[in-house]
């Protein structure tokens, strides 16, 4: 595929201060349409806060980000998807339920059965999600991105509480969506999973 | 954005049926404290007559207060607040629809029970339709006030707490028209009780939308 130059996620001269500490400053980085970024760094580093800011939910210090999705390769999905720390499951209404609420609300018009099946949670659509594992409930958290693909998918820390077989079908799952053009930042700790195409590193942006 | 509102409406409604612990607790608190009214207050029927629209609007409404705080403290708990914040219904459509599935689940059935406690409290049965809509007029203008509360206190410690004294003063309006419109054969205080309503329709989901956003960062 090729990739225009200035399409994907710019990132110039990025701060982010929380509760009056500078957490990162000048951060420049570019992660090309459809390809994969890791976001390293020791913790406190600011690897969530940066993909709050991306994702939109809390404005940077200063600097500026923008996403432009190459002309080519628009992906039907929604623009952005973005799955934090917690899950946003709710106990009280059924597998199915939660990501058919999740679908609809976001307007994807994706079958749940089918984005469940492709999740690997098969066979779990109506059971009340409050009986899910911790790594169900996290898998049940990142089902969406098995949806029609989204064009921008921030991860923070998608394998915590998954198991081994869990982590490789995640990890399958990413693949197949970078093959799609989707362009990937994920926060990981983790080894064994794939080699990324940009590696952001916030230990070295430290002010 | 249409379709997100009813989705966002439904899986609170569907919520609030399933856990019941908002309704419950919110109805339980008006039937019980309506009760002890009942009981304490003088045997003198005219006497109880005149307190009854009083009693009914102050414990309706702090039955109302009870489960407000958890208005967007679950959602913002479990990263659903998150999310529902990235999706295409703007944060005014969230409070919206917040809002009108807590007054559903909440309101409506306390006004369902309304007219057997104001008979409990000697209220003259041909005061009963000025009471329900008095309530009617009313109870979505404490449920907006209070979802701006709700979202002004999110995160805080003892949230709960906070909302009272920051929501009551602002209650008091609504209560002394509420109370106005029960006791007498006069239309202006139904009046007043609805441009308070669209007023706060107009407002408060705006101020709660940005105290939402503000809670985010």
């Amino acid at each position: 595929m090729s990739r225009a130059p200035d399409s994907g996620l710019v990132v110039e001269n990025l701060s982010c201060r929380r509760g009056g500490r500078q957490v990162f400053a000048n951060l420049n980085t570019h992660v090309p349409a459809g390809a994969r970024a890791h976001l390293r760094g020791p913790n406190g580093s600011g690897k969530s806060s940066l993909l709050r800011i991306l994702a939109g939910l809390s404005p940077p210090a200063a600097g500026t980000y923008r996403f432009t999705r190459s002309d080519h390769a628009a992906l039907p999905g929604p623009d952005l998807l973005y799955v934090g720390h917690q899950n946003a499951v709710k106990p009280w209404m059924t597998v199915a339920e939660n990501l058919r609420f999740w679908l609809t609300y976001t307007g994807s018009d994706a079958d749940s059965g089918e984005v469940l099946a492709a999740a690997g949670l098969t066979g779990m659509a109506d059971l009340p999600a409050g009986y899910l594992s911790f790594g169900q409930t996290r898998r049940l958290a990142l089902a969406r991105i098995w949806a029609e693909p989204p064009n921008l998918v921030l991860l923070d820390e998608p394998t915590v509480g998954l198991d081994a077989a869990a982590q490789a079908h995640l990890e399958s799952g990413l693949t197949q969506l970078c093959d799609q053009g989707v362009t990937l930042v994920i926060a990981t700790h983790g080894d064994g999973t794939a080699a990324p195409d940009v590696t952001i590193d916030l230990g070295e942006a430290r002010a | 954005m249409r379709r997100a509102f009813i989705a966002l409406l439904a899986r609170d409604l569907r919520l609030a049926i399933r856990q019941g612990a908002d309704t419950a607790l919110t109805l339980g608190f008006f039937l019980l404290v309506a009760t002890l009214f009942s009981f304490g207050v003088a045997p003198d029927e005219r006497q109880a007559a005149a307190l009854a629209p009083g009693v009914l609007w102050v414990t309706a409404l702090l039955a109302l207060l009870l489960s407000m705080d958890r208005l967007f403290q679950a959602d913002a708990e479990d990263g659903a607040l998150e999310q529902l914040m990235l999706g295409n219904l703007p944060p005014i459509g969230i409070v919206a629809a917040k809002c009108l599935a807590h007054w559903l689940a909440t309101a409506m059935p306390l006004l369902f029970f309304s007219p057997v406690l104001a008979l409990l409290l000697q209220l003259p049965a041909d005061r009963l339709p000025w009471l329900i809509l008095a309530l009617l007029l009313g109870t979505p203008t404490l449920v907006l006030v209070g979802a701006v509360g709700a979202a002004l206190v999110l995160g805080a410690r003892r949230g709960g707490l906070l909302l009272s004294l920051l929501i009551l003063p602002l209650y008091i309006p609504v209560l002394i028209f509420g109370v106005a419109a029960v006791a007498d054969d006069n239309r202006a205080p139904l009046l007043f009780l609805g441009a308070m309503l669209l007023a706060a329709l107009a407002l408060a989901p705006l101020a709660a939308a940005a105290a939402l956003r503000q809670a985010m960062e």
